[in-house]
């Protein structure tokens, strides 16, 4: 199966089976010999990928117009102008339109779950603003941990506004537990800050805003918790990132 | 995010500008590719992976995506997915050559192509058209278009192996 012609005769495809252009034959075809977990071709795909990528890259480049900077920057929290104001009156437009919806309504949980979603959403965009304003700062750290192995992810440092860190391949804590992350100082006791829960693509963010003594913190941390614990030290953990 | 939209901000709509020729979708598409790159930006690992390429392969990809879904292709995307992840763009072992210096390579090689050969790699990798599309629009035979595609592909690899070997 993993004969030297075929994978051979297969590099000349990769450009363009990571394109997606391949007839579908042809592509089911490859489809079947990766399966079978051809190295050879693997390292071919990263090749061909990369290729793709310089091939991409020689385009003429024209400059996008200047509101998209604040566009896209916006969806992040990012944008600076009147960044305040543009979230509290977005907030409220919503929370208006919400409640004259609301007036409509008959059934109560309906509103209360609206409600709730609201608040969410609140915390939610006030978070992405806090994650954004540490990831972009200057002077902010980035420290990689357990690359390649489950889980692992960055952790991001900035000594005045807190620390950020994002962790891929969680699990789903198992039924009774929840993950809790915590900062391990350079002496004494490590100090639990946030529980969380994995999105369902096992991705995490963790937000520890404060200014952050790089001399006094040894690590970032993230353990099991069977639920209620009284969290005076790590149960399960999972891993640590020096920082 | 300031900072990644600053550094590739420009590179990311061009390339996608030029796949879709329409300067609101391309907006929209780059916005997408912002968004889809901060939701896997845990994927991506510093000190191995390559930004760059993966921030391309991101963008030109929602690029073609909408130019099929367009079309009305009915082809299958979902192994996009799998080949968008930062994983794949890690630095080969040996010297780390700088991109920069392989895409020149690249540039160099695309001038070296004749025309209909550099015709069909600006439908494949610009415009995301499939070799049948091709045939179509240049009313070539399939296996013509293929042959093309082919060679000149080859030329092209062999351009940024060569300049990465040094
Ligand atoms: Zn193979």
């Amino acid at each position: 199966m993993n004969n030297l012609d075929n994978c051979a005769d297969f590099r000349e495809l990769y450009e363009l089976y990571s394109l997606g252009l391949l007839d579908a034959s042809e592509t089911e075809r490859i489809d079947e010999h990766l399966a079978a977990g051809c190295e050879q071709c693997r390292a071919s795909i990263e090749q061909a990928l990369l290729q793709n990528a310089i091939l991409s890259g020689t385009v003429t480049l024209v400059k996008p117009p200047a509101h998209l900077r604040q566009r896209v920057l916006a969806g992040f929290g990012e944008a600076r102008p009147r960044r305040n104001w543009f979230w509290a009156f977005a907030l409220t437009a919503a929370a208006c339109f919400l409640a004259a919806i609301g007036l409509f309504l008959q059934n109560r949980e309906l509103q209360t779950e609206m409600a709730q979603a609201t608040r969410r959403n609140a915390l939610e965009l006030a978070r992405v603003a806090d994650v954004s304003r540490i990831l972009q700062a200057p002077g902010t750290r980035l420290v990689t941990f357990g690359p390649g192995a489950a889980p692992h992810g960055s952790v991001f440092v900035h000594a005045k506004l807190g620390i950020v860190m994002v962790a891929g391949t969680l699990a789903p804590a198992p039924a009774g537990w929840n993950y809790e992350t915590w900062i391990v100082p350079a002496s004494g006791a490590p100090r639990a800050v946030e529980a969380f829960t994995p999105d369902a693509n096992g991705s995490a963010i963790t937000i520890i805003p404060g200014a952050v003594d790089p001399n006094s913190v040894r690590a970032v941390a993230v353990s099991l918790e069977p639920a209620g614990a009284t969290l005076q030290k790590p149960t399960k953990v999972l891993f640590a990132a020096a920082i | 995010m300031a900072v990644l939209y600053d550094r590739f901000g420009g590179l990311l709509y061009s390339i996608i500008f030029r796949a879709v020729r329409d300067q609101s979708t391309a907006e929209d598409l780059v916005q997408e590719t912002f968004f889809r790159i901060w939701n896997r930006i845990h994927t991506f690992d510093a000190e191995k992976g390559r930004l760059e390429p993966w921030l391309v392969t991101v963008a030109r990809n929602r690029a073609f995506d909408h130019l099929r879904s367009v079309r009305g292709a009915a082809t299958e995307l979902t192994s996009f997915d799998e080949l968008e992840r930062a994983g794949h763009f890690a630095i080969a072992s040996g010297p780390r050559t700088d991109h920069v210096v392989q895409r020149r390579a690249v540039e160099q090689a695309l001038t070296s192509l004749n025309e209909t050969q550099r015709e069909v790699i600006e439908l494949t990798h610009f415009e995301g058209m499939t070799q049948a599309e091709i045939a179509d629009k240049l009313h070539k035979p399939l296996g013509t278009v293929k042959g093309l595609v082919r060679s000149a592909l080859r030329v092209l690899r062999e351009a940024a192996e060569g300049s990465a070997a040094q």
